[in-house]
């Protein structure tokens, strides 16, 4: 994939990335903060949370340098979600110093590889590198983004700081830089390219019921986020993660955090003229996903490439959206009966997968959708094994006031696990969902 | 003595203006292949130690650019520790052989021939055991294939430079099945040094 987006050869104007009107990057102070976050870190769990893995000495540093990487047996959650949040602060460090999205890549890797060097006594865990540096490259820059846009620099006085405060609860080393530097006070003109308009946020609560194969329904309620930022079709590209989504899935009593999926466009151009009938736009998008519900756990860090097309119908604001991907897991987490090592009940493996998705709208509003993702994974820690997993689902909403729809959801997710020396594990799981939901209606039409 | 001092410091002078010429003529298609030496460190689970062998590594980079300091390609990469004339008494108890292909990224932080580079994509590793009394196994794997490295671009012409490069790639390839010794998440890290023909 990455070798396809060698082959297409970009206009240099549209690569140009924002440095937020910064005149120039900070690297060595970026590097600097990178490491004392990690000392923070662990001098805080070391003294008051009082855990033995954080008393590092030379002893530990030597033994770790000296017998290198392996894969760790920590639960689910902290490694698939709080990881990630560990590493958003890495590349904050870096993207509040003045650098752009690339040039702060290589710190969320080199804050997780000396965290998981010095700033833990066990081994290095290679699970831990991938989780920290990718999710939080992915999970900083959208907070990056998420809290330039709710600053607004040319305000002053109260407004301001509780600007600058709720800024700083995304980024909240960006926080600490803007208010070290005194410029949580001071005026100047908002850098270009975050604009709030640009983010369509919708909420949705109802009730939920699921089935495992051969398992009872069970029933509980549940709440969505959905946070779109900007659409690919509106906006052609300029910059890493210029056209992303997030959702979140909460379900009390059915699991907890049920979902975290995030979707970043890394870099794109179009195929057809922007005021063609029909549209097609080819993508390479940063993909995290972490799925944890009654039925199966599953985690994947993962790129993907492929084309989005808006093909118009007659001669009203109506349009099909499709979308064709295919991707390469970089890291996937699966739970199965054979899984993991020691205590851990998932496996770790890389893979490879297919999405696809079609989707009715009108004026960019989507009342229908179907969508089927495909992959597969080999195991590379824990049970020798193959896991195939299969995606489908439908989305139907209709509006019923301004702002407020009525929505309802269907999804099939089936699995089935492959092993040498084991029977084949084959599991589907249902999932129903009606709710109701409320969009950000007053920049977006009133239209759920 | 004087020579070689003057020789150092007119290289000092020339090298960073030469590499910021190369800057602005950094765009379109580039070509990095280049030879070198490495140690590759195979560790596992429960390994309370590591093997370690040493060999020859060789790479090709190819790819475009981003921006002047953003480049992105391709990489296929070889470790291999049997050497041509080595006598067969010396042979290793245990040879190891990987090979990667990766998506990579160059970073050039500033105007010089300076960088950093990543990768990821896949890993596949050769292993050849030899325990004592028994005739050798070999095992291969593939899985997941991770790079991180520096190097320096020092221009010769415009679009060409001799390329020295520092790399280290991670190669977990899972379970490697020996006769009564299955070794459980096989890691093996590579460590390189090498000088490569530039064209970019």
């Amino acid at each position: 994939m990455m070798a396809a987006l060698a082959m297409a050869v970009p206009s240099p104007a549209t690569a140009q990335v924002s440095r937020d009107g910064c005149d120039r990057g900070r690297p060595l102070l970026a590097a600097a903060q990178t490491l004392a976050v990690n000392y923070v870190v662990n001098r805080f769990d070391a003294f008051v949370l009082q855990a033995e893995w954080a008393g590092v000495d030379f002893e530990s540093w030597s033994r770790n340098l000296r017998l290198g990487w392996e894969w760790d047996e920590n639960a689910f959650g902290t490694n698939m979600f709080a990881h990630p949040i560990h590493g958003n602060l890495y590349f904050n460090a870096a993207r509040a110093n003045c650098l752009n999205f690339w040039e702060a890549v290589p710190f969320a890797f080199l804050g997780s590889w000396t965290w998981e060097y010095f700033g833990e006594m066990h081994r290095p865990s290679l699970n831990d590198f991938f989780m920290t540096s990718f999710g939080g490259i992915a999970l900083g820059e959208m907070l990056h983004q998420v809290s330039s846009s709710v600053r607004d620099t040319e305000l002053t006085g109260g407004a301001r700081v509780s600007r600058e405060l709720a800024a700083a609860v995304f980024d909240p080393i960006g926080g600490l830089n803007r208010l070290a530097r005194g410029e949580w006070t001071r005026r100047r003109p908002n850098p270009a390219g975050y604009e709030a308009a640009d983010y369509m946020v919708r909420f949705a609560a109802g009730a939920r019921r699921v089935r495992e194969a051969g398992a009872s329904n069970r029933y509980s309620s549940t709440f969505l986020i959905d946070l779109n930022y900007r659409d690919p079709f509106e906006r052609a590209y300029r910059a890493p993660y210029d056209v992303f989504t997030l959702r979140l899935q909460v379900s009390p009593g059915g699991g907890g955090l049920n979902l975290l999926r995030s979707l970043g466009r890394l870099y794109g151009g179009e195929f057809s003229a922007q005021d063609a009938r029909h549209r097609h736009l080819w993508t390479v998008n940063q993909r995290f996903d972490y799925v944890d519900n009654l039925a199966y756990r599953y985690g994947e860090q993962g790129l993907e490439a492929g084309v989005l097309s808006r093909w118009r119908l007659g001669d009203g604001d109506l349009s099909l959206r499709t979308e064709v991907t295919v991707g390469a897991t970089l890291l996937g987490a699966i739970d199965g009966p054979h899984a993991g090592i020691g205590e851990r009940a998932y496996d770790f493996g890389p893979g490879v997968g297919v999405n696809a998705e079609v989707a009715l709208e009108h004026r960019g509003r989507r009342y229908l959708a179907l969508y089927n993702r495909w992959r597969s994974l080999r195991t590379v820690s824990g049970a020798e094994a193959d896991h195939h997993l299969l995606f489908t689902g439908t989305t139907a909403m209709v509006p019923l006031t301004r702002g407020i729809g009525l929505g309802l959801y269907l999804s099939d997710d089936r699995r089935t696990s492959r092993y040498p020396d084991a029977p084949r594990d084959r599991r589907s799981y249902l999932e129903g969902r009606l709710f109701l939901t409320w969009t950000d209606a007053a920049r977006h039409g009133g239209l759920p | 003595m004087r020579s070689r001092l003057l020789l150092a410091v007119a290289a000092l002078v020339v090298i960073p203006v030469v590499c910021r010429a190369q800057e602005s003529g950094r765009r379109g298609l580039w070509v990095e292949t280049g030879l070198g030496t490495g140690v590759a460190r195979v560790g596992c689970s429960a390994c309370t130690d590591v093997s370690v062998v040493y060999g020859r590594t060789g790479w090709i980079r190819i790819g475009t650019n981003l921006s002047q300091r953003v480049l992105v390609g391709a990489e296929l990469f070889g470790f291999d520790d049997r050497f041509p004339d080595e006598p067969a008494e010396t042979a290793d108890p245990m040879e190891a052989r990987n090979a990667s292909i990766m998506g990579s990224v160059l970073w050039f932080p500033s105007g010089s021939g300076f960088f950093l580079t990543g990768g990821l994509g896949l890993a596949r590793g050769t292993f050849t055991v030899t325990p004592p009394d028994v005739p050798p196994v070999m095992t291969r794997r593939t899985g997941s294939g991770l790079a991180f490295g520096m190097g320096l671009d020092l221009p010769v012409f415009r679009y060409f430079a001799i390329t020295l490069d520092l790399g280290a790639r991670l190669a977990a390839i899972g379970d490697i099945a020996l006769p009564g010794t299955p070794i459980d998440d096989v890691i093996a890290s590579t460590y390189h040094a090498g000088i490569a023909f530039t064209v970019r």
